[in-house]
């Protein structure tokens, strides 16, 4: 449920203004929030890296290698899912707020993107993020 | 109940070429004694140039017994005169000498003491020489692990897999120790810069061999391939780990892009599988180095005597650890390394 007063999403532009993996920042409710589009989803995400406080949306959008267990097996994955940090490279997982590959327990907070036709909302701020895994992976 | 040990540092010191030549085959034992093959120097950290203090090393085993404390329960013998055949070009003629030391010590010291265990020395150069030699010797039940030096390969590289393979099979921890020719040699483990110049340069900058293969052997993922492999470093110091392992986690959350195979803090890795002799080599006051120590992960510290080179009675060498950890480092923490051989 939307908090009382707020409003359950926020308008943050249309479709023609989302480049691809580029990060468009808007304001909602006083928070800086980075908006990207990649090959074929949105994503939102606090404009703060919880490690040292950087803008995080001036990072970039890419893949990442795949934990494995096989030294010098270089598999990609997290296909466009995935912010690096401009600071210091931390690397978050924009669909679940958690740092890639358990780097460390902290997380960033990420936010529900709605399309409605051609235009693009925030919604809610995103909370479990085991939900939010299993709700992409179905 | 007082303080007991378990030290997993102890030298054998063999007296004489003469001693070793019924080790091995006629052949060999000829071109030792007709090339008068010096037998490497008893010294500390061989390579090094310091003294003795006049004091007299024990050759007999029993006397080297002797002169070990009623509070150590176990001694892991770490031939030292094996080690700076890294440094050697014969790599057949290294095997042939780390084997006659090793069956030396087999046949000679390991029935002298109760307490004595042998880590089987070998020479790095040729891995699978030196598997060959863990294999012929390491299920005999006094032998607890594995010594050797590093040569200019990273651990982490290659190179030393058979050598890790087979430890790993027989359940052997790996002891690294200075072979006397780091930073000195062509092929030799390197030190920082061009390499020292001198003794004084080079005792200082010894750990940072055991720091540049800790990293290697975890972001190379050796302890992927090998999930029980445990190495130890010996006569490198200790108090230096703390501020390495915090870099290597940092880095880490930084650059894990580039290492996917390393799926847990660095800190942790060395927690699980690297162990750090605590010797005499703890630097500056008591009070310092223990504030360094508390935040090296409680696992990796394991007593060590550098007997006959070093006389500093243990109770005071773990001064220098926390009280609360003082229990695991003289003898917890070897009781579960070297568990089931002692």
């Amino acid at each position: 449920m939307p908090e009382r007063g707020k409003p359950e999403r926020t308008r943050v532009g249309t479709l023609a203004d989302f480049a691809p993996d580029t990060f468009r920042i808007v304001q909602v409710d006083g928070n800086s929030i980075g908006v990207v589009r990649t090959r074929d989803r949105f994503f939102a995400v606090l404009n703060y890296c919880p490690h040292m406080g950087a803008e995080l949306c001036r990072g970039t959008v890419s893949d990442t290698t795949l934990p494995t267990n096989i030294p010098f097996d270089y598999r990609l994955g997290y296909e466009r899912s995935v912010v690096r940090c401009p600071w210091h490279r931390w690397e978050w997982d924009m669909t679940t707020g958690e740092a890639i590959g358990k780097t460390t327990s902290m997380r960033v907070a990420t936010y529900h993107v709605e399309v409605d036709g051609d235009d693009v909302y925030v919604g809610q701020r995103r909370k479990n993020s085991a939900a939010v895994r299993e709700a992409v992976a179905s | 109940m007082s303080q007991t040990f378990i030290d997993l540092e102890s030298h054998p010191v063999v007296a004489s070429i003469d001693e070793l030549l019924p080790y091995m085959d006629e052949g060999w034992a000829d071109r030792f004694r007709r090339t008068r093959f010096v037998l490497p120097a008893p010294q500390p950290h061989p390579g090094s140039d310091q003294p003795l203090n006049g004091t007299a090393v024990p050759t007999d085993p029993v006397d080297a017994a002797q002169a070990i404390p009623d509070d150590v329960r176990a001694a892991l013998l770490i031939p030292a005169q094996v080690l700076p055949a890294a440094g050697w070009c014969d790599h057949a003629l290294s095997a042939v000498f780390a084997s006659a030391v090793n069956q030396l010590l087999v046949e000679r010291w390991l029935p002298a003491d109760a307490r004595f265990r042998l880590a089987i020395g070998v020479a790095p150069h040729d891995p699978d020489l030196a598997a060959a030699e863990i294999r012929r010797l390491g299920s005999h039940p006094g032998v607890a692990a594995v010594c050797t030096s590093v040569i200019s390969q990273n651990l982490g590289q290659r190179h030393y897999e058979p050598i890790f393979a087979a430890a790993h099979e027989l359940g052997l921890p790996v002891v690294f120790h200075p072979g006397g020719s780091e930073g000195l040699a062509l092929g030799a483990a390197t030190l920082g810069g061009v390499g020292p110049r001198t003794s004084e340069e080079r005792h200082a900058l010894l750990p940072q061999v055991a720091a540049v293969n800790i990293l290697s052997l975890i972001f190379d993922g050796v302890f992927s391939r090998l999930p029980e492999l445990r190495v130890v470093f010996a006569g490198f110091g200790y108090d230096w780990a703390v501020g390495l392992l915090w870099h290597a986690d940092m880095e880490w959350r930084a650059l894990r892009i580039d290492v996917p195979w390393v799926t847990k803090e660095p800190s942790e890795y060395a927690a699980d599988h690297i162990r750090l002799v605590v010797d005499d080599r703890g630097a500056g006051p008591i009070e310092h180095v223990q504030n360094m120590v508390a935040n090296i992960p409680e696992t990796m510290l394991v007593y060590g005597s550098d007997r006959p080179f070093s006389h500093q009675p243990a109770a005071s060498v773990l001064e220098a650890v926390p009280e609360r950890i003082r229990d695991r480092v003289a003898h917890g923490n070897a009781e579960a390394l070297l568990a089931g051989r002692i």
